[in-house]
């Protein structure tokens, strides 16, 4: 017969068993929120290693937090065992197994022994006066406080170590690709600076310089791939935005519709700045002579008139319309007022538009080192840069200038073998002209003489190479006396030691013999 | 028998001997374990510590029939366990009567059993796991309980035969007798130099034994209690997965599976004597040294360092956890 469980041993240990679960959960939890939040440092720690960006300290928490609620789930819901927990109870209050055994008698199949019953007893009387809070406390486990260490890490890690790249991995060539492309982007915004000053842009003129300061800052912080990017795109809705409110201003204008004629704005404004030519022209010829209309400016102003009606705004046309009236009336003045203030309409437009082209152009480029960085493969200007440092970059063509990939030759790849002429080649030097020469020892002197031969100034400069043991090709000659006396004087004069002043001397009495 | 009359018939049994022995109190206890537990013990120490005293003094407070067999190394099978001899009766016909030896008791006392031959010291085999003897093709029971205790001297190995390993594994437990300390000593001397002896009374009969003895083994045991000796004895086997870091240096073989009973029998006692009805793992780890330390051979290795085998079962006891899976 089985004997029977105590209810209140039962009652106990299912709390305990309970409570047991609850603090399994809770350790549990605390320990996959760790690993998250120590997966995700390894990951942002792997950004020095590999492009990849540093994860958001928001981010992290809310990982960590639903890490710590899967697994506080996952333990919750799995079902009490009563003889793991009557186990635990044992260890925990020193019960000397009276509880596990109680709970293992009161739910096994096999036949107890006399003293069954009493051990069941035993560990009601045992676990009756148990406190289950004190014996079983709910605590945060000791690596708690990781957790928020490794936060702090992450929230701090952009100013820490954010950026740092170890030499020839992934993570260095992106940002090598970053700092070409930063390079590149001041380099055009120091062009369009220049543009939209001469020209009077004023909103390229205003978003260039923020456009050079993105370069800079390109080069010169430690910017990973994906700030970088978020920079690229702020900056990218700020020129978009910048361009709508010129289109917005070129429709309040009175814009034409686009023409399928013309299908691009370059075309437009190239056409709107030769209607401007010739208004300009018409305009000046009526100042010169106010008195006389020629049929010649009539049938001008009318052409003006039909090629611009694809591109003109209705005030334009009108005002056009309204000189060609004054001009058949014979009222000169007021027909070059009206063309006058047809002009500055089409003048105005044409800025706005050449405002539009350079924000259009920054936006281009903007994009195309969003596109560089993001593959972590230069683009197509600064591949032809090769290697070369940032402050080697080559000039960019500057808006209206960009297609350079449409240029002849541009697009076939280069030919084989090293560098030759202008060509830029895939091989090394080395390959083709096998293991260089021997060259002699000596200082070069960097310097290069232009003119003509037989003309202007003689340069001559000394070569200070390596001695060369040999004999003298100079025979001995018969001197003159007085020459030997110079000599003994100069013998007398110079600084010659005494040991070696008879040597000299025997050497010129030998030449004085062979004379 | 209930356990409350085992706990208060122990504590009569002990308070007897303690009356005579003086200190040896862990020993005491375990002596009286084993053999509530129904096994044998083997007693080494040197001379002159109380180790025949403390066998004849149980005898006395249990009421239990005593013999003390010298072990000598001409000490013959017959000796032990009886002979037949050629009888005459009346009618002057001659027959043969097996003439009991000293193993016909109850208590059996086999004093420096390593001096006797291993023909003579496995004569005891039969009495000591069947309770009974054979001779001339006749088996002869044992009366019950039947315990032997026997002792041997560490130190004066020369000329005596050690024990065999099959022998060994009889013994429930081998307790070693220390040497008492100053303040034991100065007792011994009150005791046994003054005019009246201590003697122990009768404390309990056989048939109080023979209650305590079945009560003993309706002691519960818990699965993972039983689940931990075993991992326990497997420790102490170099070979197996779960073997102690000493173990597969020092050990050649570990403790049979009569260690595994020997150590949940006398933890059965000794939860009794402790007032519970089942047997914990204190039970089990205060009982491992004298329950194994005779059962492990070791190596050469660890003959030649001279390791002492509680150290193993010590270091065993460490690197066994408790609750499978659970680290120490």
């Amino acid at each position: 017969m089985k004997p029977a469980l105590d209810p209140a041993v039962t009652r106990i240990v299912g709390r305990a068993a309970r409570r047991l679960r609850l603090d399994r959960a809770l350790r549990m939890a605390v320990r996959a929120a760790v690993w998250m939040l120590i997966a995700l440092v390894a990951a942002t720690a792997a950004g020095t290693v590999v492009p990849v960006s540093a994860v958001s300290p928001w981010i992290a928490v809310m990982a960590a937090l639903a890490a710590a609620l899967v697994a506080a789930g996952v333990i919750l819901l799995t079902r009490s065992d009563l003889v793991a927990a009557a186990r635990t109870l044992d260890l925990v209050l020193h019960l000397d197994e009276r509880a596990s055994t109680a709970v293992e008698l009161g739910l096994a199949a096999r036949a107890p022994t006399a003293l069954g019953p009493r051990v069941i007893a035993d560990a009601a009387a045992h676990l009756h006066v148990v406190d289950l809070r004190q014996a079983i406390p709910l605590r945060f486990p000791k690596t708690t406080w990781w957790a928020p260490a490794l936060v702090a890490l992450l929230a701090l890690w952009p100013a820490l170590v954010g950026g740092l790249a170890l030499p020839g991995t992934p993570a260095h060539r992106a940002q090598q690709v970053i700092r070409r492309e930063g390079a590149r982007l001041e380099q055009f915004a120091k062009t369009l600076q220049a543009r939209a000053r001469a020209d009077r842009l004023p909103l390229t003129r205003r978003r260039a310089p923020q456009l050079r300061d993105l370069g800079v800052r390109l080069q010169q912080e430690r910017v990973d791939r994906a700030s970088a990017l978020a920079r690229i795109t702020e900056l990218s809705r700020q020129l978009e935005s910048a361009r709508q409110q010129i289109d917005q201003r070129l429709d309040e204008t009175g814009r034409p519709p686009s023409s399928p004629a013309l299908p691009s704005e370059l075309l437009r404004r190239q056409a709107l700045q030769r209607q401007i030519k010739q208004l300009q022209e018409l305009t000046s010829r009526l100042r010169q002579d106010t008195s006389t209309v020629s049929k010649d400016v009539l049938d001008r102003l009318a052409a003006i008139t039909q090629e611009g009606e694809a591109t003109q705004p209705a005030q334009v046309r009108q005002q056009l319309q309204q000189a060609r009236q004054q001009l058949d009336r014979g009222e000169t003045g007021a027909a070059g007022e009206s063309l006058s203030q047809a002009l500055r309409m089409l003048e105005g437009m044409e800025t706005l538009m050449a405002d539009r082209e350079g924000l259009e152009s920054a936006r281009e480029e903007l994009e195309q080192s969003r596109t560089a960085i993001a593959s972590g493969a230069p683009g197509p200007r600064a591949s032809e840069q090769g290697e070369s440092p940032p402050d080697q970059a080559q000039e960019p063509a500057g808006p209206g200038g960009r297609e350079i990939a449409s240029q002849p030759g541009a697009e076939s790849a280069p030919p084989e073998g090293p560098r030759e002429g202008s060509t830029a080649g895939t091989g090394r030097v080395d390959d083709r002209l096998g293991p260089p020469t021997p060259r002699l020892q000596a200082e070069r002197t960097p310097q290069r003489v232009h003119g003509v031969q037989g003309e202007g100034e003689v340069s001559t400069s000394e070569v200070i190479g390596a001695g060369r043991p040999g004999t003298a090709r100079t025979l001995p000659q018969a001197v003159s006396p007085a020459l030997v006396a110079r000599v003994d004087r100069a013998l007398e004069r110079a600084h010659i030691p005494a040991q070696y002043r008879a040597l000299v001397r025997r050497y010129f009495e030998r030449l004085a013999q062979l004379k | 028998m209930t356990p409350e009359e085992f706990g208060r018939t122990f504590d009569r049994i002990r308070q007897q001997v303690r009356r005579v022995i003086v200190g040896h109190q862990e020993l005491i206890d375990h002596v009286l374990i084993a053999l509530l537990a129904g096994g044998h013990v083997l007693l080494e120490g040197v001379p002159g510590l109380g180790k025949t005293l403390l066998v004849k003094t149980l005898a006395q407070s249990l009421d239990l029939g005593f013999s003390r067999i010298q072990f000598t190394p001409d000490l013959m099978p017959a000796d032990i366990i009886g002979t037949n001899m050629v009888m005459q009766d009346a009618g002057g016909r001659r027959y043969f009567e097996f003439q009991r030896g000293p193993v016909f008791t109850q208590v059996l006392l086999a004093d420096e059993i390593n001096r006797a031959t291993p023909k003579t010291q496995s004569a005891l085999l039969e009495a000591m796991q069947e309770h009974a003897v054979t001779a001339a093709g006749t088996s002869y029971t044992l009366t019950e309980p039947f315990f032997v205790l026997a002792t041997q001297n560490p130190i004066e190995m020369e000329g005596t035969y050690p024990l065999p390993e099959a022998q060994l594994d009889r013994f429930l437990f081998k307790l070693r007798v220390e040497f008492p300390s100053a303040q034991d000593l100065v007792e011994i001397i009150d005791r046994t130099t003054a005019a009246a002896v201590p003697q122990a009374d009768v404390a309990a009969t056989s048939g109080q034994i023979l209650e305590m003895f079945r009560l003993a083994r309706e002691v519960e045991v818990a699965s993972h209690v039983k689940t931990y000796v075993a991992r326990l004895i497997q420790a102490t086997h170099p070979d197996t997965a779960a073997a102690a870091s000493m173990a597969k240096r020092y050990v050649r073989y570990g403790s049979s599976p009569r260690g595994v009973q020997a150590l949940i029998l006398a933890a059965k006692v000794r939860a009794l004597i402790a007032g519970r009805a089942n047997v914990a793992f204190s039970d089990l780890k205060v009982l491992a040294l004298p329950a194994l330390r005779h059962r492990l051979i070791l190596n050469f290795e660890g003959e030649a360092e001279g390791i002492d085998p509680d150290a193993i079962i010590q270091n065993a006891l460490e690197e066994t956890t408790e609750l499978e899976g659970a680290k120490t």
